[in-house]
């Protein structure tokens, strides 16, 4: 396995706050990697800096060997970001979105609609795309904007709480998905707080205060801290510190 | 680098977004239109009106000439008189504006002998409308007074400055100097507001979080926002030019290509504020708050309503670098006087420097991380 995200003692301070504190981890080419932690643990702000965001402390970020904070240009069509907050324009329909999204990576209108139309099939998305964004439901608009981000076919594809706030029945779709996407070779980074969502993970990262308190598979936690699930694991690891 | 397929995506949302949105579209197309009558019907300066009490000795025939002829200016009526001894009672008892009190000895004698000494009362509440009165009633008796003395070359001093003259709106009606100054203030109204209002929207929405995810240049999202604002801020303009002749007969003596230009400087100062106010603001009312901060300073400090001359000089500085200022001077010369080349560069020079240093200062702020 080729390491393709490679981070080393990143650090990301806002003004006297710490919100990322010291941490080194790898993410193999192909894998579901998972962050879990409390709100405020510093999982968005990994991913912000990983994506170019934010401005880093010190520390430094690989992605395919490649430094991120000098290769922003050339890294960005390869990744794909769906952030926390919802990124879809409300008052435009699902076309218009994938039309701009697809212009901001370059492809043609005519190009983002071929993409859509392979992207909506894959993900097994049925409603029209004439309908504006804002009618949709919950489950739906996050599988539009996972959609959009994946539109233009990027190798990594970071998703920052991706199924906060929708249907347990939409959840299980979206990582089925997730599951598939991960299974066509793509890399997954992925935050969550729910804890049965962290099982679908290869491996899982437990955040505490900025730090990385565990690392490993789901497995391996929960043997290594004598837990019967995940949940249990995780409050053990946090309990040590 | 700039993609002009990029400026084109953005062009195109933005256009449809405003155009989505029917009470965006209200106040791009039907607002302008209603301000601009209101500004150039209602909110006239000019003075009207004006009741006045001439008070002479029955037999003064010139003092009865003065009096016709300022009833007849169509700027007086006939005010009421009173017994008084004291003329000021007439005023504070509101029975007159304007009062003007002719030598009891008859007016063309005392001339004849040299003293001659009116008396002028106004009532300066409004003391804008005062000055104004005081103007109007010099003139008439000027003009008078000359016209009867035209034939004698007795070369008397007359007892009156009369050193008034009106150019270029002889017949002094406001809505001719308004008017210019409102092209210039709606489309800054409309490239610092909805200019602001989108780029803050973005990052209310979280939608400009994407954008920065995405390859796209600080650059290409500037230049996709500002140039779809600013263009429909010149559709909003070249719509009021056409309301403005239609309404008030007005055209650009200048003709369209230097009104375009003197916009097309000016915009880049607009836009920049609007930048710069998005680097502040995180919501959408933010920005609009952060532009009537900028917009009623630079409205109060643009000679639109008070004219700069009169503002204390310790504070005339502002409108020096006023960006707003330079544009209306511009455009009124523009469109009422035809537009001397010197007088646009006097104007557009500074305005470029202005617009360059606010621009530099804005693309610094604006920031592509969160």
């Amino acid at each position: 396995m080729t390491k393709i995200l490679d981070i080393q003692n990143l650090t990301v301070k806002f003004g006297e706050f710490t919100a990322v504190d010291n941490i080194t981890f790898s993410v193999e080419k192909g894998e579901i990697f998972g962050f879990l932690g409390a709100n405020g643990a510093g999982k968005t702000t990994t991913i912000r800096a990983l994506c170019g965001l934010v401005n880093i402390s010190s520390g430094k970020m690989f992605i395919d060997g490649k430094d991120v904070s000098k290769n922003t240009k050339e890294l960005k069509p390869r990744i794909g970001y769906m952030s926390q907050k919802f990124t879809l324009y409300q008052d435009l329909t699902i076309k218009e979105n994938m039309i701009f999204s697809g212009a901001l990576y370059m492809l043609s209108e005519k190009e983002s609609i071929k993409r859509m139309k392979e992207v909506f099939e894959y993900v097994n998305f049925k409603e029209s795309p004439d309908e504006m964004v804002k009618n949709m439901s919950g489950g739906s608009k996050q599988i539009v904007s996972l959609a959009a981000s994946i539109l233009h076919n990027p190798e990594i594809i970071f998703l920052d709480e991706p199924t906060a706030g929708i249907s347990p029945v939409s959840r299980k779709l979206f990582w089925d998905l997730i599951s598939k996407l991960s299974s066509d070779g793509k890399t997954i980074f992925v935050t969550t707080h729910y804890m049965d969502e962290a099982e679908y993970c290869r491996r899982i990262a437990f955040m505490q205060n900025g730090r990385i308190v565990a690392l490993d598979s789901p497995e391996n936690l929960k043997a290594a801290s004598k837990a019967s699930n995940l949940e249990e694991a995780f409050i053990n690891f946090l309990d040590k510190k | 680098m700039i993609r002009f397929s990029i400026i084109k995506a953005f062009f195109k949302k933005e256009i449809v977004q405003t155009l989505r949105d029917k009470k965006m579209f209200a106040m791009i197309f039907v607002a302008p239109i209603i301000q601009m009558t209101l500004f150039g019907f209602a909110l006239t300066n000019e003075v009207k009106n004006i009741s006045i009490s001439v008070i002479y000795s029955p037999h003064d025939v010139l003092a009865r000439t003065i009096e016709t002829r300022l009833l007849e200016s169509g700027w007086f009526v006939q005010g009421k008189t009173g017994n008084e001894t004291d003329h000021s009672k007439i005023l504070s008892e509101r029975k007159a504006e304007a009062v003007l009190v002719m030598p009891s000895q008859g007016f063309l004698k005392e001339i004849e002998r040299g003293d001659a000494k009116i008396q002028l009362l106004v009532d300066a509440v409004n003391p804008q409308r005062a000055v104004q009165v005081e103007n109007y009633v010099k003139n008439i008796i000027a003009q008078t007074v000359s016209q009867e003395f035209k034939n004698t070359s007795s070369g008397l001093a007359l007892p009156i400055d009369l050193n008034v003259r009106i150019l270029y709106n002889p017949s002094l009606e406001s809505s001719f100097f308004m008017i210019p100054a409102l092209f210039g203030f709606i489309l800054c109204i409309f490239t610092v507001m909805l200019t602001g209002i989108s780029l803050s929207k973005e990052k209310e929405s979280g939608t400009f979080e994407k954008l920065i995810s995405s390859p796209v240049t600080v650059w290409e999202i500037l230049l996709g926002k500002t140039l779809t604002y600013s263009l429909l801020g010149f559709i909003v303009a070249l719509s009021m030019v056409a309301g403005a002749y239609l309404l008030f007969g007005i055209t650009i003596k200048g003709g369209l290509l230097k009104f375009l230009l003197v916009c097309s400087i000016f915009i880049v100062s607009s836009c920049s504020v609007a930048i710069f106010i998005s680097t502040l603001a995180k919501t959408q009312q933010q920005a609009m708050m952060g532009s009537l901060l900028f917009l009623f300073p630079a409205l109060l400090l643009s000679g639109l309503i008070f004219p700069v001359e009169n503002i204390p000089a310790y504070a005339q500085w502002i409108a020096y670098i006023n960006p707003l200022y330079y544009l209306l001077e511009a455009l009124r010369n523009i469109v009422l006087k035809g537009g001397d080349w010197v007088v646009i560069a006097q104007n557009c020079i500074p305005l470029a420097l202005i617009g360059f240093a606010l621009l530099l200062f804005g693309v610094k702020k604006f920031n592509s991380k969160l």
